[in-house]
C-alpha cells in the first residue's frame, strides 16, 4: 500500500467568508484626493487641527515613494479603493440596538459571547466605523476609559489625544503611515489611570465587509504608571476577487512599572493587503508583550515595534505566521533600545505550505545609551513542501560594548529523527507528527486566553497522516 | 571623473533606515591593471587564467599586492581542473603613506572533485580595498576561503559563490581585528543549487576604539537543492564603547528538504571568564588582549602556509 504523505490542512476560512449587502451604506468614491480627505474629515466632524493634519498627511503620501523591499504590492491600486464606507447605524452600547445583519456578523464571530464571558469591554468596527462599544461598569468606575477616538477628540481627553496622536508613528514614517494619517477612521482610545490593574482583557474586533474598500482604524492606548492591561484585537473579512486594504495604526504608551500585553489574531481574507503599523513606547521598568498570530491576508507588511525609552524597560515578542496558497506574509518585529538595562526577547515561528511565502524580518538596534542591555531572538521556520518559501532577514545593530546580544534561526522541515524518537517512546506515527507540529506553533497559543488559543488552533487545523515526505 | 559607487548590495533588501542594504564609496575612478607579483608552483598561466591541471595535488600560487596612490582594478581568474588541489595566498598591502584604492577581483571555477583553499590577508592601511571573490563549483568540488582583515581604514569584502554541483561545498573562516576608525563592510552570498551541497560561514572578530563593521551573510537554498545544509555563525567582541557593529544573517529558502541555521553573538567577554582570568593575576587589559588574540589566532591557525602563518602570529603577539 502506498504511504500517504504528511498533510497539513489549509486553514478553514468558511467561518469568516460570509458577507452582507451594503444596504443603505454611505460609501465615498474610489481613489484618493484632497476632496475625499475633506469629505472624510467633514463626515467625522473633525476638530480643525485634525482636518489640517489629514491634509498634511495626504501631501506627505503624495511625495513619498513605495518601499523598495518586501513583497510586491502591484495589485493594490488606490484608484480602486474606497477609503470610507459607513454602515447605516450609529455606535451603540447595547447589542440589541445594533442592526440585525451587523449583529449577526459579530455573533457568528463569537464577539458578544466573548464579551459576556470574559472581557472587560469590547469595541466592534464594521467597515469604517465602530458600531458597538461598551465597557463594564465596574471597570469604568475605576477610571478606565475605553471609547471610540472620534468621541474622545471632542471630550475631556481631547488634549491628551492631540498630544499623542501619530507622534509615535508620524505620517513621515512610511507611505502607508501617511495614507493612514489622511484617511483614518474608527478605532479605539484606551486610558488606564495610575495604579489600575485590569485582570480581564479589553477587545477590539475589526470586520471589513465592503468590497474594494479600506479600513484605517487608529488604536491609541495610554496606560499610566503602575498599571496592567491586556488588549486583544481580532480581524476578519469575507473574500472578494478585488483587492481590499488594511492600513491601520496602533500607538501604545506605557508608563513606569506598567505592563501592556497586546494580542492579535489576524485573519484577513486572501484578497487583503495588510499594511499595518504598530508601535509601543515603554517607560522606566515598563513592559510590552506582543502576542501575534498572522494567518490571513494576500500580502502583509507587519512589524510591531518597541521603543524602550525608559531604564529597565523590556519587550517580548511572540509570534506565529502561517502562509498558505497565494499568500506572501512578510512579518516580524523591531526593537530599539534607547536606555540602560533594557531587554528584549523575540520568539517566532513560521509555517509555509502550498506555495505560501513567509518572511521573517526584524531589526534590533541597541544605541549607545543602552548600556547593560540584552537582546535575544529565536526564529524557527517550518516548510511543509518545496512549493513554498521561507526567508529569514534579521538585522542587528549594536553601538555600545556594554550589551549582550544573541540571535539564532533555523529553517527546515519536520525531522524524521524526531518522529522516530517519539515513536520509540510509544507514540503512533500520527500522534508523533501531530505533537511536533502543534508544539511548533505552541509559543503563541499558550500566551493567549483559552478561548483565543482554541480559536487559533481552529485556524491552524492540523491534520497529520502517513509518512513524511 | 570620479563617481560614487554602491558595493556589497544585499540580495534581499530590508528596512532602509538601518543603512545595511549596501555600502557607498565616493571618489572612485578605477582603471584596470595587470595582476602584479605572483609565484606559481605546479600551475600555469594561460589566456589570462591560472590553471591547475587535472589530478595535480600540490599547486601553490602566491600573489602579493602593494598598492600606492593610484586607483586600480586587478582581476585574477583561477581554474581548478578535475581532482586538482590548490592553495592560493593573496597578501594585500599598501605602500607607505599610500591612499589609493585597490579593487581586487578573484574569479574561481572548480571542476569536479577539485579543491581550492584561498587565503586573503588584508593589511592595506590607508588604501581603500574592495576585495571581491566569486566562484562556481561543480560536483563534489570544495572551496575554502580564509580571510583576515588585519589593518585597513576601509575594507569592503564581497564573496558570491554558486554551489552548482551535487555535493559541492564551501567553508569560510573570516577574522578581523579593527581599531581606530577602521571600517570593514562585508557581503557574503552562498547560493545552493546542487543537491546535498553544504556551506559553513564562520566569522569572528574584534572591534576596538571607534571601529565600524557591517556583516551581511546570505545563505540561499534554491529550489531543487535537496539535502543541502547551510550554516552561518558570527561572534563579535566589542571592546570599546564607541564601536559600531551591524550583523545581517540571512537565510533564503525555496526548498523544504534542507537545513539552514544561523547564529550570532555580539558583545563583551563573559564576565565569569574575566573574573577567572583576573583571579589568576591578569589585568583587565591583558584579559582583553589575550581573548582578542585568541580569536584572530583561531583563523590564522587554519592557514595552510607555514611562512605566512608565522608572520601573522608574530604580528598578533604584539596586539
Amino acid at each position: 500500500m502506498a504511504e500517504e504523505k504528511t498533510m497539513v490542512a489549509d486553514i478553514d476560512r468558511s467561518k469568516y467568508d460570509f458577507r452582507y449587502e451594503e444596504k443603505d451604506f454611505y460609501r465615498i468614491n474610489n481613489g484618493l484626493s484632497k476632496d475625499i480627505v475633506d469629505l472624510i474629515s467633514k463626515e467625522k466632524n473633525d476638530p480643525e487641527w485634525m482636518h489640517e493634519f489629514r491634509l498634511k498627511s495626504l501631501d506627505i503620501y503624495n511625495h513619498m515613494s513605495m518601499p523598495d523591499w518586501g513583497p510586491s504590492i502591484e495589485g493594490l491600486d488606490m484608484e480602486n479603493i474606497s477609503t470610507y464606507v459607513r454602515p447605516n447605524t450609529k455606535m451603540q452600547g447595547n447589542w440589541e440596538d445594533v442592526p440585525d445583519d451587523i449583529k449577526a456578523t459579530f455573533e457568528k464571530l463569537g464577539i458578544p459571547q466573548a464579551e459576556r464571558e470574559s472581557l472587560a469591554g469590547v469595541g466592534a468596527q464594521y467597515d469604517s466605523e465602530l458600531v458597538y462599544h461598551n465597557i463594564r461598569k465596574e471597570v469604568a468606575e475605576r477610571g478606565v476609559i475605553y471609547s471610540d477616538i472620534e468621541s474622545a477628540l471632542h471630550g475631556e481627553y481631547a488634549d491628551l489625544i492631540k498630544k499623542h496622536f501619530m507622534k509615535l508613528v508620524p505620517p513621515t514614517d512610511h507611505k502607508f503611515a501617511a495614507l493612514h494619517g489622511a484617511v483614518w477612521s474608527g478605532g479605539s482610545f484606551v486610558y488606564v489611570p495610575k495604579g489600575v490593574k485590569l485582570d480581564i482583557p479589553l477587545q477590539s474586533y475589526f470586520r471589513l465587509n465592503a468590497k474594494g474598500a479600506g479600513q484605517f482604524e487608529h488604536t491609541l492606548i495610554i496606560i499610566e504608571d503602575d498599571t496592567y492591561l491586556h488588549f486583544i484585537e481580532g480581524c476578519s473579512a469575507p473574500k472578494y476577487n478585488v483587492a481590499n486594504l488594511h492600513a491601520g495604526c496602533v500607538e501604545l504608551f506605557i508608563g513606569k512599572n506598567s505592563t501592556l500585553r497586546y494580542s492579535t489574531i489576524e485573519n484577513w481574507s486572501k484578497n487583503m493587503y495588510n499594511l499595518n503599523t504598530k508601535r509601543a513606547d515603554v517607560k522606566e521598568n515598563g513592559k510590552i508583550e506582543w502576542v501575534s498570530g498572522s494567518f490571513g491576508s494576500h500580502t502583509s507588511f507587519l512589524y510591531p515595534m518597541s521603543v524602550l525609552s525608559g531604564k529597565g524597560s523590556s519587550s517580548e515578542f511572540t509570534g506565529v505566521t502561517f502562509a498558505g496558497k497565494g499568500q506572501n506574509l512578510d512579518t516580524g518585529c523591531k526593537v530599539v533600545h534607547n536606555a540602560e538595562n533594557t531587554s528584549s526577547y523575540i520568539n517566532t515561528r513560521s509555517i509555509s505550505k502550498s506555495g505560501g511565502i513567509s518572511t521573517f524580518r526584524s531589526a534590533v538596534v541597541i544605541n549607545n545609551k543602552a548600556k547593560n542591555s540584552k537582546s535575544s531572538a529565536s526564529c524557527q521556520s517550518l516548510m511543509i513542501d518545496s512549493e513554498s518559501r521561507s526567508d529569514t532577514i534579521p538585522a542587528i545593530t549594536v553601538k555600545t560594548n556594554r550589551a549582550d546580544v544573541g540571535h539564532e534561526a533555523s529553517i527546515g522541515r519536520i525531522s524524521n529523527d524526531a518522529v522516530f524518537y517519539l515513536m520509540s517512546r510509544g507514540l503512533s506515527e500520527e500522534d508523533a507528527k501531530a505533537l511536533i507540529v502543534r508544539g511548533f506553533a505552541d509559543n503563541v497559543s499558550k500566551e493567549l486566553p483559552l478561548e483565543y488559543a482554541l480559536e487559533m488552533n481552529n485556524l491552524i487545523s492540523l491534520e497529520m497522516k502517513g509518512a513524511i515526505g | 571623473m570620479s563617481e560614487v559607487i554602491k558595493v556589497n548590495n544585499i540580495p534581499s533588501k530590508t528596512f532602509g533606515w538601518l543603512n545595511v542594504n549596501n555600502a557607498e564609496i565616493s571618489g572612485v575612478s578605477i582603471s584596470k591593471e595587470a595582476v602584479p607579483e605572483v609565484s606559481i608552483k605546479n600551475a600555469s598561466f594561460k589566456d589570462g587564467k591560472y590553471l591547475i591541471d587535472e589530478n595535480v595535488k600540490d599547486a601553490l600560487i602566491r600573489f602579493s599586492f602593494e598598492q600606492g596612490d593610484e586607483q586600480s582594478e586587478k582581476e585574477t581568474v583561477i581554474v581548478g581542473r578535475e581532482n586538482s588541489k590548490t592553495i592560493v595566498v593573496m597578501d594585500y598591502r599598501a605602500k607607505e603613506g599610500a591612499q589609493g584604492l585597490l579593487k581586487a577581483t578573484v574569479k574561481i571555477d572548480l571542476e569536479k572533485n577539485a579543491e581550492l583553499t584561498i587565503v586573503q590577508v588584508e593589511r592595506t592601511e590607508d588604501v581603500t580595498l574592495i576585495d571581491e571573490l566569486s566562484g562556481e563549483l561543480s560536483e563534489s568540488a570544495g572551496l575554502c576561503l580564509i580571510r583576515l582583515a588585519m589593518s585597513g581604514r576601509k575594507i569592503y569584502e564581497n564573496c558570491n559563490v554558486k554551489l552548482n554541483g551535487r555535493e559541492s561545498r564551501m567553508n569560510t573562516d573570516i577574522g578581523y581585528y579593527l581599531t581606530g576608525d577602521d571600517l570593514l563592510d562585508m557581503n557574503y552570498e552562498i547560493d545552493h543549487y546542487g543537491k546535498k551541497s553544504e556551506c559553513a560561514i564562520k566569522v569572528t572578530g574584534v572591534l576596538k576604539d571607534r571601529a565600524y563593521k557591517c556583516f551581511r551573510g546570505t545563505i540561499d537554498l534554491k529550489k531543487g537543492c535537496t539535502g543541502s545544509v547551510g550554516n552561518e555563525a558570527e561572534d563579535v567582541l566589542m571592546i570599546d564603547d564607541e564601536c559600531t557593529n551591524k550583523t545581517v544573517p540571512v537565510i533564503l529558502c525555496g526548498e523544504d528538504d534542507v537545513v539552514g541555521n544561523h547564529g550570532a553573538t555580539i558583545g563583551r567577554i563573559d564576565e565569569d571568564l574575566v573574573f577567572y582570568l583576573q583571579s589568576r593575576g591578569l589585568g583587565t587589559d591583558e584579559v582583553y588582549r589575550m581573548v582578542s588574540k585568541a580569536r584572530i589566532d583561531s583563523v590564522i591557525g587554519k592557514i595552510p602556509d607555514a611562512e605566512l602563518k608565522e608572520e601573522l602570529e608574530s604580528i598578533t603577539e604584539k596586539l
